[in-house]
């Protein structure tokens, strides 16, 4: 594993980008990503969703961003782009200082073992007709060949011990199994190749309440054992200040706030996230209180509001500049950065 | 299930997807009945062939007795009138004879084999052609999708047995030509089939997993999606297959089958025609049995389909 | 337990129910739960996946398929009456007219082929005569009620046109057609973003208020229950394991699979430490463990708990668990 290196660094079209500190395993600049909207006999495209329109994010050597929104924001989709799953129309993503975006598919493949991803339906996550030894061996199939089929067994082994699986749950098939010891299975799978960089995608929102807990505990635990980063996606304010260091809040393909997950939490300054603190239920029926309620729902991405594109929703909006201007991305204090022409 | 019955249940054997899909079918007991029917004539066709060719088979279905013709089924032979090499085994006509004396049982054995061999060959035609342009719609979709499915589109425009009787009345009869025609001709169901589900399939977060692995696309189709994808295949190249027998038969009928002499039971059921008050059998026996092996074949067709139907099936919990 | 008195309005009394599937031992969803709803009341049934709370909601209704589902015992008394005696007919006018239901789906429980106005008059006709020229106007005043926007628009529209949250309230609306006295929401805003959830909740508490029905909230989120509930039922394979009010619930968890929930709660837990847990998996509702059906994800599981089965026992005044550790401390 160590002594593995991208080719792609000579290469001279993907040059390494300018230097950021060792620190920073990965940066996203300007991410957008347009579907077209086709209709009509001859498919003509008649509109775009902007499911991420111009994200900026970075994520340390071991650290964990979680990324918060509602449904439609975008947050899926920006986790899928980054691991290039899905092609980003514009915008430049910076994995261990050298440019992916359009680096051409054979050498993106030798790049996933690096980069990998845990899914929210641990039905649909793994392949009925695959044992679960062959679902989680997959990648050192296309990877570590070579090594011999020991090896490989060998490897499954060890990694069903680190899920917190039985060994010979590798003989058995995944409908064998309860909703947690998929999400497990699934974890098994991405940590295969040893990566240094998982996005987890709504891993918890799916399991029950008992199993969540043990699935976050796990996720934390590889996290410190093996020096793992993650772009944390979730809907959940409280699973997600939880586990991250960092959060960003996504509302219709924008990240409106983004700092430390604590001062965000505490602090909130969009008043976006304010709102979605006020809306989670607390736990606790002695803190029952007045929220902030937003108007309507989240609209669709097909041609958003023009301005900033909260302003509809918003309970502070300023009619001179929010429905006209778009908010630039500023940041507010040291750390904290916030799309609102209105914060000081 | 707990995560420590899992260090339990180290001696039971894994329940494999083809195990659990033989027991919801043990359900369905048409479908089982339709099976063994299908069973029973795979078995018949291929012990058909060992006993009606080669030089001096033990059953010549083209042996023509013409002192023993049109005789009834399980009336005995007349050793008189044939010589004891070309006696039918048992020493009866256990189906009867034809109007030139050849023994039915004989006739309907080869016909079995020919029915076999056209729809195997010409389903397999089918699935193949099928399976990669829909494999290929599916999963890259865009330009690739648009002119396969309108290809499919205008094979659909064109009446199929008109197409074949049009051939075959070019280029004359012959069965290797009705297998590949009937082939060519019938791969558009699958191909729409195999496009749905690859469709759905590249939805599926388990593609999106192998594709994050580093999968080729060869992988990603060969080894991840296509597999996930035969279930319908399956069930419709079963449907296939008693659609080809019938079209055979029914081509056979119109003489534009396989050329004399060998037996289909097309070609019975249409010599047949003219004796149907003096001998009935002779359109009774090739009718019922395309009848039972159609019918049978529908049924475990159907059977299978209810069964792979993931929303029949129990997830584990 | 309690009497039919005057504040009583849904009196469940040990329901069982059992599916039977083919080749397969019965599965026993519900074990012998039993409740009361007062007037003017949220009760929140919680439990997670299989523990048999959506199966007790659909039993009230009537609404469990059979086959393969047996209501095997238990009475059902609404306003002192046996819906599970009462004959068919009758039930149906009480579904969606005394009781109404709404579901975490919404989409599948409106008719795609209708309008949402239409399917709301329905409602009104199917429970009592209202002159069809005063419909319109009735619906789009309930439209209103539920803070429907633009309420004329939402009438003439089909579900697909509405958001799951606009659906969501559509299906309240109706519920309010009816003048319901109880309203069961089975998971109602699993399917919707919080701050979604949030209008909903706040709609039908608000609406609760105003109309003094009650409501039956079956859920899997604790934070919910919290927020919304008076008393809290908690469900665990099949059976009640502990009955409190909500404050009393949060405070101190009595029954060991409750307190285990509360504490694996991350926003229970400040700061970045392991979250405490409950081992192990929920069991499968066909291959339970025998009598205390938690002891083996229990910490303060004893031999007794695997031999005997504990019963549902008042613990403290108004708190009710089952639990064999709990019993033992009562006494001592």
């Amino acid at each position: 594993m160590t002594g593995w290196r991208p080719k792609i660094e000579k290469d001279s079209k993907h040059q390494r980008a300018t230097p950021t500190g060792s620190e920073t395993l990965l940066e996203v600049h300007n991410l957008k990503k347009y579907f077209p909207v086709r209709r009509g006999l001859l498919r003509r495209i008649v509109a775009h969703i902007q499911a991420v329109d111009g994200v900026d994010l970075s994520i340390r050597r071991g650290g964990c961003l979680g990324l918060v929104g509602e449904s439609g924001c975008g947050k899926t989709t920006t986790g899928r782009i980054i691991l290039r799953l899905i092609e980003p129309d514009d915008g430049q993503i910076i994995f261990e200082g050298t440019r992916i975006e359009s680096l051409p598919d054979n050498q993106m493949r030798l790049l996933r073992r690096k980069m990998q991803i845990i899914f929210q339906d641990p039905f649909s996550s793994l392949n009925p007709r695959f044992t679960v030894g062959g679902i989680i061996s997959e990648g050192l199939k296309i990877f570590e060949a070579d090594k011999g089929r020991q090896y490989i067994n060998a490897r499954i082994v060890e990694l069903l011990r680190t899920v917190g699986l039985s060994p010979d749950a590798a003989r058995r098939y995944p409908h064998e199994f309860s909703g947690g010891q998929r999400q497990r299975i699934g974890i098994a799978r991405a940590l295969a190749l040893n990566p240094k960089f998982i996005v987890c995608d709504e891993p918890v929102s799916a399991l029950d309440a008992s199993i969540q807990a043990q699935v976050i505990n796990l996720l934390e635990e590889l996290q410190e054992r093996l020096g793992l980063a993650y772009l944390f996606i979730a809907h959940d304010l409280s699973v997600v200040r939880h586990i991250s260091d960092e959060i960003a809040v996504m509302y219709l393909g924008w990240i409106v706030e983004r700092g430390p997950a604590d001062e965000v939490c505490e602090d909130p300054l969009h008043p976006y996230t304010k709102a979605l603190l006020s809306a989670v239920p607390s736990a606790d029926p002695h803190a029952r209180r007045k929220r902030i309620m937003l108007k309507g729902d989240v609209p669709t991405p097909v041609n958003p509001p023009p301005g900033c594109r909260f302003c509809p929703r918003c309970f502070t909006s300023d009619s001179s500049v929010c429905p006209v201007e778009v908010p630039p991305e500023r940041e507010v204090r040291p750390g904290r950065f916030v799309r609102c022409h209105l914060v000081k | 299930m707990t995560d420590d019955s899992s260090l339990e249940s180290a001696g039971k054997p894994a329940a494999s997807p083809l195990w659990e899909t033989w027991r919801t079918l043990r359900r369905n007991y048409l479908g089982v009945a339709g099976m063994v029917f299908f069973l029973v004539f795979l078995v018949v066709a291929v012990f058909g062939v060992a006993v009606t060719s080669g030089r001096h088979p033990i059953m010549d279905p083209s042996h023509i007795r013409l002192k023993e013709r049109l005789k009834g089924p399980l009336s005995h032979y007349n050793p008189k009138a044939v010589e004891d090499e070309h006696k039918p085994p048992l020493g009866v006509y256990l189906l009867g004879t034809d109007q030139l004396g050849r023994d039915i049982l004989a006739r309907m054995l080869q016909g079995a084999w020919v029915s076999l061999t056209v729809g195997f060959v010409a389903v397999g035609i089918s699935i193949t052609v099928g399976v990669f342009f829909g494999g290929l719609a599916g999963y890259f979709g865009h330009w690739a999708d648009a002119v396969i499915m309108r290809l499919v589109d205008i094979m659909l425009c064109i009446p199929r047995f008109i197409l074949i009787l049009t051939i075959l009345a070019l280029w004359g009869p012959g069965l290797f030509k009705i297998m590949v025609i009937v082939g060519l001709t019938s791969w558009m169901g699958t191909t729409r089939f195999v496009r749905a589900e690859f469709l759905s399939l590249r939805q599926q977060d388990f593609v999106t997993a192998a594709k994050a692995l580093g999968s080729s696309h060869l992988r990603l189709i060969f080894r991840h999606m296509l597999p996930n994808a035969l279930a319908p295949v399956l069930v419709s190249a079963t449907i296939g297959i008693a659609t080809a027998i019938l079209l055979e038969a029914g081509l056979s009928f119109l003489g534009f089958g396989v050329p004399p002499p060998h037996a289909t039971w097309g070609k019975i059921l249409a010599s047949g025609r003219e004796y149907l008050f003096d001998a009935p059998w002779l359109t009774y026996i090739p009718g019922v049995t395309i009848l039972v092996v159609v019918l049978s074949f529908n049924l475990f067709g159907e059977g299978l389909r209810d069964t792979l139907n993931p929303k029949l099936r129990q997830r584990g919990a | 337990m309690a009497s039919a008195d005057d504040g009583t309005l849904l009196d469940v009394r040990d329901i069982r129910v059992t599916f039977h599937v083919a080749d397969g031992p019965p599965v026993r969803a519900v074990e012998g739960v039993s409740f009361t709803i007062e007037k003017g009341e949220t009760l929140a049934v919680v439990g997670e996946s299989g523990c048999g709370k959506s199966v007790t909601g659909l039993t009230i209704m009537r609404l469990i398929p059979s086959p393969p589902g047996v209501i095997e015992s238990g009475e059902v008394l609404f306003q002192g009456r046996d819906l599970l005696a009462c004959p068919e007919r009758e039930m149906r006018s009480i579904r969606g007219g005394e009781i109404a239901m709404i579901f975490q789906e919404p989409m599948t429980s409106l008719n795609p082929v209708f309008t949402i106005g239409f399917q709301i008059a329905e409602a009104l006709h199917a429970h009592r005569d209202v002159s069809k020229a005063e419909d319109r106007k009735r619906v789009v005043e309930l439209l209103r009620r539920v803070q429907i926007p633009s309420p004329e628009e939402g009438f003439s529209s089909y579900p697909h046109q509405l958001s799951g949250g606009m659906r969501q309230r559509a299906m309240i609306a109706m519920a309010l057609a009816c003048n319901s006295k109880l309203l069961i929401a089975d998971e109602p805003t699993t399917a919707l973003d919080v701050t979604t959830q949030a209008q909903i909740f706040e709609l039908l508490t608000e609406l609760r208020q105003e109309m003094g029905g009650s409501i039956l909230l079956i859920t899997h989120d604790l934070a919910v229950v919290a927020e919304t509930a008076d008393r809290v039922v908690v469900m665990y394979a099949g059976r009640v394991v502990e009955q409190s009010p909500v404050n009393e619930l949060f405070d101190a968890p009595l029954h060991p699979y409750t307190r285990g929930l509360l504490e694996s709660i991350p926003s229970r837990n400040a700061g970045k430490t392991k979250l405490p847990v409950i081992p192990g998996s929920v069991p499968d509702a066909a291959h339970k463990p025998a009598n205390c059906h938690f002891h083996p994800r229990c910490p303060y599981a004893r031999q007794k708990c695997s031999q005997q089965d504990p019963e549902l026992r008042q613990i403290l005044p108004g708190r009710f668990a089952r639990c064999w550790a709990l019993g033992d401390w009562l006494e001592t």
